[in-house]
C-alpha cells in the first residue's frame, strides 16, 4: 500500500515528508536536496522545467519563469493584493474566465492552480524515485488565512498533478502537529512562522478531535530577505565611505555582497563576531579593490531591530482577535529559516515570558506535520502505538559498588536485553540483583528499583559461573528483570512497575546531576575498573603459580611474589596511577611463568622426540562477557 | 463430587458459544489489526535499515562535500586576483610562487574528485549552468550558448555540488 505524503507547497520553497517507522521524515528530491524551489519555467525548446533547474535559468528567460503563484492561486484579479503583487512579477498576468487569474508561459495562459500543480508533479515524480512506488496520496499544507476559494485550488493543484488529496490543512496546525501539541487538549498554542518572503502568525486552540484557528494575522511581505537587504546596504555604504566606490553599479559585486550579507547573517546566529572577506570585489582605475570587514551580532541586531520589532505588532494583533492575553498561551512554536536568528527567539520569548519550541528544523516542520497527518489517516500513528521511551538508564550494581548499564536512557520501547554475568569469589553460592535507575557510575548515587537473589549457584572458581540477567520492558513501562544459572536452570524474577520508579522532576535532577559529577563520577569509575583489574589480575597470579608448581624456578617465583605484594599493598588505596604502575609491572613478571614453562615443555618434548607444544595462544579462563558480581 | 445435570450443561454451553460468536468476531478483526500494524512495523524497520545502508554509502561518498563546497571560494578568488594581474607583474618570481599555491590548491580539488564544469561554448543547460545574465545576439548559432563564465562550476563524484554562473547569449 502506498503511503500518503505531506507537503508543504511554499512561496518561495517546497518540501516534502513521508511517516516512517512513525517518525515523519523529509524526503529528498532528484537533486538531493530537502526543499524545492516553487519555480516552474518554459524554455526556448519548449521544454518545461521545474524546481532547481527552473530557477537557474530564470535570468535567461524571466517573462517565461514563473514563482510565487502562491500569492495568486484561488484569487480574483481585481483583488488589491494580486493588483500589487503583480506588478513585481517579471511575466504577464491576465485577468481570466469568472474573475480569476491566467499567468502566461510560452505561448499559454495558466491559471496559477495548473502553475503549482507542476510543481506538485515534480515533487510527486522525485518521491516515487525516493521511496521506491507509486504516490497517490498527500496532504497539502496551507496558510490559516486562506479562503475557501484559494483551498480548492489549491486542491486543484494536487488533482492535477495526478494525487487524491486526502486533506487540506494549516500550516500552523501541522507544525503543531509535528510537536505533538494536537494531543494537549484545551491548550493554547501561537505559530509564529518568520520565512523568506512572508510572516504568519497563528492563534490556535485545540479541541476533542481538532485544532481550531482562532486567529490569523502576519505581513505578507516581510521575511529573511528584508533582514539580508539590510545587511547588504550597510556594506555597501561602508565600503563606499572607505573606498569610494559603489558596489552596487557591478552586477557580479553586488551578487557577491548578497552572498556575503547571507553567509554573514546565518554565522551571527552563532558567533558574536564574522569577517566579510571578498578580495578582488572589483578593480577600477587605481587597481583591484577588496571587501574586508567585521561584523558583530550586535550591528547585525541594531541594523535589523526595527523589522524584528515589526513582527511583534502582528502578535498582539492576533492576540486581540483570538480574545486572548499572552498569559494564556501554553505553547509558542518556532517556523520559519529567519527563526533561527537568536534576535527573533529573544523578541518571541520576551513577549510571551516563555521559551519558544524551535527544536523540530523550522524549514521542514510543516512539511514533517503535513506527513503526520497523512500518517494518521493511514492508520500509520496510533495513539495506542505511540511509543515511549526510557527517560533513564537501566542497570545492575556489580563488583565495586558500579552502575552497569543494561539498557541506556532513551531507548524506545519495548525492548529486552540480555547479559551473562558472573561471581566475584569462589564458591560464591548466590548473586544479589539490584536494579538501578539512573547515570551515574557508582550504584549508590542512582535509585535502586529492587533487589533479588538467585541462590543454588553451583561451587566454582569465582568468574566461571554464567548468570544471564535479562531486562525486559514491555510497552507499558513495566520493567521484567530475571537472572538464570545456566549450570542449573534456576532462575529468578522481579517485576518493576512505572510508580516505583521516578517522577518528572526528578528524572530531570538526576540528568542534571549526572552532568555536574559527569568528571568526578569518571575518575571514580576508572579507580574502581583499576582495582578491579589488580584483584583479577592477583587472584590470577596466585592460581598460576600455583598451578605450575615446580616448573618455575624459586628466584621467578620470589620476584613475582614480590611484584604481587607491591600490588596488593596499593590497591586498596586512592591512587590510580600507582594501582595501573603495579599492575602492569606484575603482568610483566608473571610472563616469565609462561615462558619459563614452554622451554620446560620443549625440553621434555626434545627427550621424548615428539613435535613441540602448539604455539598458538590459549583462551581466557574468564566468562564470556567479563563482569563479576559482588557476593552479599 | 457432584453429578451435573445434562441439560443444565448444554444451555450453559450455548449460551456461552453465543456470547463468544459475537465476541469472537471483534477479537478477530481487532487481532487482524494488531498483526497489520506489526506488519507494517516490521516493514518499516527494513525499509529504515536499507534506507540507513543506502544514505550511509552516499554519506561516505559525499562526506567531503560540504567542505569542498567551502572551499571553492579560494579557487574563485584565486581567479579574481589573476584577472587583475598587472602586466608589470607577470613575470615577478613572488607572484609565480602564490599561483603555485594556487595549482596545489586546484589539485587537490581534483584528487579529492571534484572536476569543473565545462561551461563557456556548451550549450547552457540548467543542469549544470546557473543563468546571471542573458547577452542578446544576432548570431543565431549563438543563441542558448554560455558566452561568458562569471564563476566556475565543479562536479563531485558526478554531482553538481555547485553551478557554474554564466552568461547565455539570446
Amino acid at each position: 500500500m502506498s503511503k500518503i505524503i505531506g507537503i508543504d507547497l511554499g512561496t518561495t520553497n517546497s518540501a516534502m515528508a513521508v511517516v516512517e517507522g512513525g517518525d515523519a521524515q523529509i524526503i529528498e528530491n532528484k537533486e538531493g536536496n530537502r526543499t524545492t524551489p516553487s519555480v516552474v519555467a518554459i524554455n526556448k525548446s519548449e521544454e518545461r522545467l521545474a524546481g532547481l533547474t527552473a530557477k537557474r535559468q530564470a535570468a535567461t528567460n524571466p517573462e517565461n519563469t514563473l514563482f510565487s503563484a502562491k500569492r495568486f492561486i484561488g484569487r480574483k484579479f481585481s483583488d488589491p493584493d494580486v493588483q500589487r503583487d503583480k506588478e513585481l512579477m517579471p511575466f504577464e498576468m491576465r485577468e481570466g474566465s469568472s474573475g480569476g487569474i491566467e499567468m502566461k508561459m510560452g505561448e499559454k495562459w495558466y491559471r496559477p492552480a495548473e502553475i503549482s500543480a507542476m510543481i506538485l508533479q515534480k515533487l510527486k515524480a522525485d518521491a516515487e524515485a525516493k521511496l521506491g512506488g507509486e504516490v497517490k496520496e498527500a496532504v497539502i499544507t496551507v496558510p490559516a488565512y486562506f479562503d475557501d476559494s484559494q483551498r480548492q485550488a489549491t486542491k486543484d493543484a494536487g488533482k492535477i498533478a495526478g494525487f487524491e488529496v486526502k486533506r487540506i490543512i494549516n500550516e500552523p496546525t501541522a507544525a503543531a502537529l509535528a510537536y505533538g501539541f494536537n494531543k494537549k487538549k484545551n491548550e493554547k498554542i501561537v505559530v509564529y512562522d518568520l520565512g523568506g518572503g512572508t510572516f504568519d502568525v497563528s492563534v490556535l486552540e485545540v479541541a476533542d478531535d481538532t485544532v481550531e484557528v482562532k486567529a490569523s494575522t502576519g505581513d505578507t511581505h516581510l521575511g529573511g530577505d528584508d533582514f539580508d537587504q539590510k545587511i547588504m546596504d550597510w556594506i555597501l555604504e561602508e565600503f563606499k565611505k572607505e573606498n569610494g566606490v559603489d558596489l552596487s553599479k557591478d552586477q557580479q559585486a553586488l551578487q557577491r555582497v548578497k552572498e556575503a550579507a547571507e553567509k554573514a547573517k546565518v554565522e551571527l546566529s552563532s558567533t558574536t563576531e564574522t569577517e566579510i572577506n571578498q578580495p578582488f570585489i572589483t578593480v577600477d582605475s587605481s587597481g583591484p579593490k577588496h571587501l574586508n570587514m567585521k561584523m558583530t551580532q550586535a550591528k547585525l541586531e541594531e541594523l535589523v531591530g526595527d523589522l524584528a520589532t515589526k513582527t511583534i505588532d502582528p502578535l498582539a494583533k492576533a492576540l486581540e482577535e483570538a480574545k486572548m492575553d499572552k498569559d494564556d498561551i501554553n505553547e509558542v512554536i518556532l517556523v520559519g529559516g529567519q527563526t533561527r536568528m537568536p534576535l527573533i527567539q529573544a523578541k518571541v520569548k520576551e513577549f510571551f515570558g516563555k521559551e519558544p519550541n524551535k527544536s523540530i528544523n523550522p524549514d521542514e516542520v510543516v512539511a514533517m506535520g503535513a506527513a503526520l497527518q497523512g500518517g494518521v489517516m493511514q492508520g500509520d500513528v496510533k495513539d495506542v502505538l505511540l511509543l515511549d521511551v526510557t527517560p533513564l538508564s537501566l542497570g545492575i550494581e556489580t563488583l565495586g559498588q558500579v552502575n552497569t548499564v543494561l539498557i541506556e536512557k532513551n531507548t524506545t520501547i519495548p525492548t529486552s536485553k540480555t547479559q551473562i554475568f558472573s561471581t566475584a569469589s569462589d564458591n560464591q553460592p548466590s548473586v544479589e540483583i539490584n536494579v538501578l535507575q539512573g547515570e551515574r557510575p557508582m550504584a549508590t548515587d542512582n535509585k535502586s528499583l529492587g533487589r533479588f537473589i538467585l541462590d543454588g549457584i553451583p561451587p566454582a572458581p569465582r568468574g566461571v559461573p554464567q548468570v544471564e540477567v535479562k531486562f525486559d520492558i514491555d510497552a507499558n513501562g513495566i520493567l521484567n528483570v530475571s537472572a538464570k544459572d545456566k549450570a542449573t536452570g534456576k532462575e529468578q524474577k522481579i517485576t518493576i512497575t512505572a510508580s516505583s520508579g521516578l517522577t518528572d522532576e526528578e528524572i530531570e535532577k538526576m540528568k542534571k546531576d549526572a552532568d555536574a559529577h559527569a568528571d568526578e563520577d569518571k575518575k571514580k569509575r576508572k579507580i574502581i575498573d583499576e582495582k578491579n583489574k589488580a584483584e583479577s589480575l592477583i587472584f590470577q597470579t596466585e592460581k598460576v603459580l600455583k598451578d605450575a608448581g615446580d616448573k618455575v624456578d624459586a628466584k621467578t617465583k620470589k620476584s613475582i611474589q614480590a611484584k604481587v605484594d607491591a600490588l596488593k599493598k596499593v590497591k586498596d588505596g586512592d591512587d590510580t596511577d600507582a594501582i595501573k604502575k603495579a599492575s602492569e609491572e606484575l603482568s610483566q613478571e608473571i610472563q616469565k611463568v609462561g615462558t619459563q614453562m614452554y622451554q620446560a615443555a620443549q625440553q621434555a618434548q626434545a627427550k621424548a622426540g615428539k613435535p613441540g607444544p602448539d604455539q598458538s595462544k590459549k583462551g581466557d579462563d574468564g566468562p564470556v562477557e567479563g563482569k563479576v558480581e559482588d557476593k552479599k | 463430587m457432584v453429578k451435573r445435570s445434562k441439560v443444565s450443561n448444554k444451555k450453559s454451553k450455548d449460551q456461552a458459544k453465543k456470547i463468544s460468536a459475537k465476541e469472537l468476531a471483534l477479537y478477530k478483526e481487532k487481532a487482524a489489526e494488531n498483526l497489520a500494524g506489526w506488519q507494517r512495523a516490521k516493514a518499516d524497520y527494513q525499509n529504515l535499515i536499507k534506507r540507513t545502508a543506502a544514505e550511509k554509502e552516499t554519506a561516505v561518498k559525499m562526506a567531503n562535500e560540504q567542505l569542498i563546497l567551502e572551499m571553492l571560494p579560494l579557487v574563485d578568488n584565486f581567479k579574481h586576483a589573476c584577472d587583475h594581474l598587472p602586466a608589470d607583474l607577470e613575470g615577478n618570481d613572488w607572484i609565480k610562487g602564490v599561483l603555485f599555491i594556487r595549482d596545489q590548491l586546484e589539485k587537490l580539488l581534483e584528487n579529492e574528485g571534484a572536476k569543473p564544469i565545462a561551461s563557456v561554448g556548451k550549450k547552457f543547460d540548467p543542469e549544470k549552468h546557473e543563468a546571471v545574465e542573458r547577452i542578446k545576439t544576432k548570431e543565431s548559432g549563438k543563441k542558448d550558448m554560455v558566452v561568458e563564465e562569471v564563476q566556475v562550476g565543479y562536479t563531485l563524484r558526478g554531482k553538481v555540488i555547485r553551478p557554474a554562473r554564466v552568461k547565455v547569449a539570446v
